[in-house]
């Protein structure tokens, strides 16, 4: 309960957790004076552990803050930011040979992936073009992940723990198709109306 | 002011000098001022390709580290007289010049010149930073080869990430022949992969060859497909409509006779 510091790499965390109450805050200020130095000059993050923060406590530890020289705030992180499954980026343009993606949702590309360049999602991969670059989907391990694009012709697609290789023989039309597991192993559908089954 | 534009590939060998000189003489001979920079240090080819190795007193590196004035370092073409040439140093490497010191000096190039065409380095280290930062344009030469065109995707995505917007394609060393019996990308396929404006196809053609060992740059000559070419792109980057034209050697009747019947 109460304000927590804890030092970063780069930054400092304040971690608020439930009320914040005229305690907290002289605790939160007499931490500070004891530590001048270790606050002069940084950067800081504050968390709160509960959905969106009580403006009047954000103010009033903004308020300590700015008793010191030369801190910034680098931003208020709130529990209620989605995570995970409801997450996804959206990149509207095409990955070239040697730029890389990597996210932990879903990734959704408007525009072509082309060989040589990487995308890499905790999610799902949906490409809205051509895909010839190499695509790990459910990279942390969710099998159920898929990669869908309107052109599916990697060289190699990753699912979870999955490798498959694409067939020697090139495929001369482009239509839209899904990879997913399918039994240890990754299968390539065309897609079609009525999403996945 | 004068316009800069670079050429560059990524892989090497693709046809970027050769790209340069023979712009550089067909923009020369349209009577722009035109001013060749060739920013591979320590691999100069240029001034061989141009016929000029033999007129080089002073280089770029003179010019950057103060040795030199600009305009004792540029080499002036006698065959075309608004055509200039800034050579590399050959003894030294690309370290020898920066990217801020590449800025200056195409400054002070664009006061006196209409167009400033840098030869970039193959590679996308410090060579080819140099080469594209003080570009307003940049061109990106690759062969219908999967390789090249995986350097040029690369180099793609680097000039855009250093916020160059103006980029367009040649597609060099295409060999119509090839291409129709399908064992050869076509112009087509390079553009799908790529996307991006283009804005010339130079053919296969021997005359590049004997041109380049001769050092004589072959715009001026009407039987060379690929020096026709280079005129088009020359005319596009002044600012002409004018349509892609795929040029072949000029055949014989028996020849083109032939030909009629096998297109049915």
């Amino acid at each position: 309960m109460g304000i927590n510091v804890k030092g970063e790499k780069d930054y400092i965390t304040i971690k608020v957790d439930g009320k914040v109450d005229n305690e907290a805050i002289e605790a939160l200020k007499t931490q500070i004076e004891r530590n001048k130095s270790f606050f002069r000059e940084g950067k800081v993050l504050i968390k709160y552990a509960g959905e969106g923060m009580p403006c009047k406590a954000l103010s009033e530890i903004i308020n300590v803050l700015s008793s010191i020289d030369g801190i910034t705030l680098l931003g208020v992180l709130t529990e209620s930011i989605p995570q995970s499954e409801e997450n996804a980026i959206v990149i509207k343009k095409t990955l070239r040979s040697g730029q890389s993606i990597s996210y932990n949702g879903d990734i959704v590309i408007i525009g072509d992936v082309n060989a040589g360049a990487e995308v890499i999602a905790e999610g799902s991969i949906i490409v809205l073009g051509s895909l010839r670059g190499l695509a790990h989907a459910g990279a942390m391990g969710d099998r159920s992940a898929i990669v869908y694009a309107l052109d599916l012709s990697p060289l190699q697609i990753r699912i979870a723990d999955i490798i498959a290789r694409a067939p020697n023989h090139v495929k001369n039309k482009s239509i839209p198709e899904i990879a997913k597991v399918e039994n240890d192993s990754i299968v390539i559908e065309t897609f079609s109306h009525g999403g996945i089954r | 002011m004068g316009k800069v534009i670079v050429i560059t590939s990524g892989k090497g060998g693709v046809g970027k000098t050769t790209a340069v000189a023979n712009i550089g003489t067909a923009l020369a001979s349209l009577d722009q001022k035109v001013a060749l920079v060739d920013a591979d240090i320590g691999l100069r080819n240029l001034d061989v390709v141009l016929g000029l190795e033999n007129r080089i007193v002073y280089d770029i590196v003179d010019v950057v580290e103060g040795r030199a004035k600009l305009k004792q370092a540029l080499i002036k073409d006698k065959r075309f007289p608004s055509l200039c040439l800034l050579p590399a140093a050959q003894t030294r490497d690309k370290e020898a010049v920066s990217p801020e010191d590449m800025v200056r000096l195409c400054n002070n190039l664009r006061e006196e010149f209409d167009f400033i065409i840098i030869d970039s380095p193959a590679g996308i280290e410090r060579g080819f930073k140099n080469a594209v930062i003080p570009a307003d344009m940049a061109i990106v030469v690759t062969t219908p080869e999967v390789s090249a065109v995986r350097d040029a995707d690369r180099v793609i995505g680097l000039l855009e990430a250093m916020e160059k917007e103006d980029n367009k394609l040649i597609v060099n060393r295409v060999r119509s022949k090839l291409v129709d019996r399908g064992d050869m990308l076509s112009v087509e396929d390079v553009l799908e992969i790529l996307s991006i404006d283009l804005i010339g196809v130079i053919p296969e053609d021997e005359h590049i060859i004997i041109s380049t060992n001769r050092g004589e740059p072959l715009v001026n000559n009407n039987n060379a497909p690929a020096g026709r070419s280079f005129m088009d792109i020359a005319r596009r980057i002044l600012g002409e409509d004018v349509p892609m034209n795929m040029y072949t050697e000029k055949e014989d009747f028996f020849t083109r006779f032939r030909r009629l019947f096998k297109r049915r």
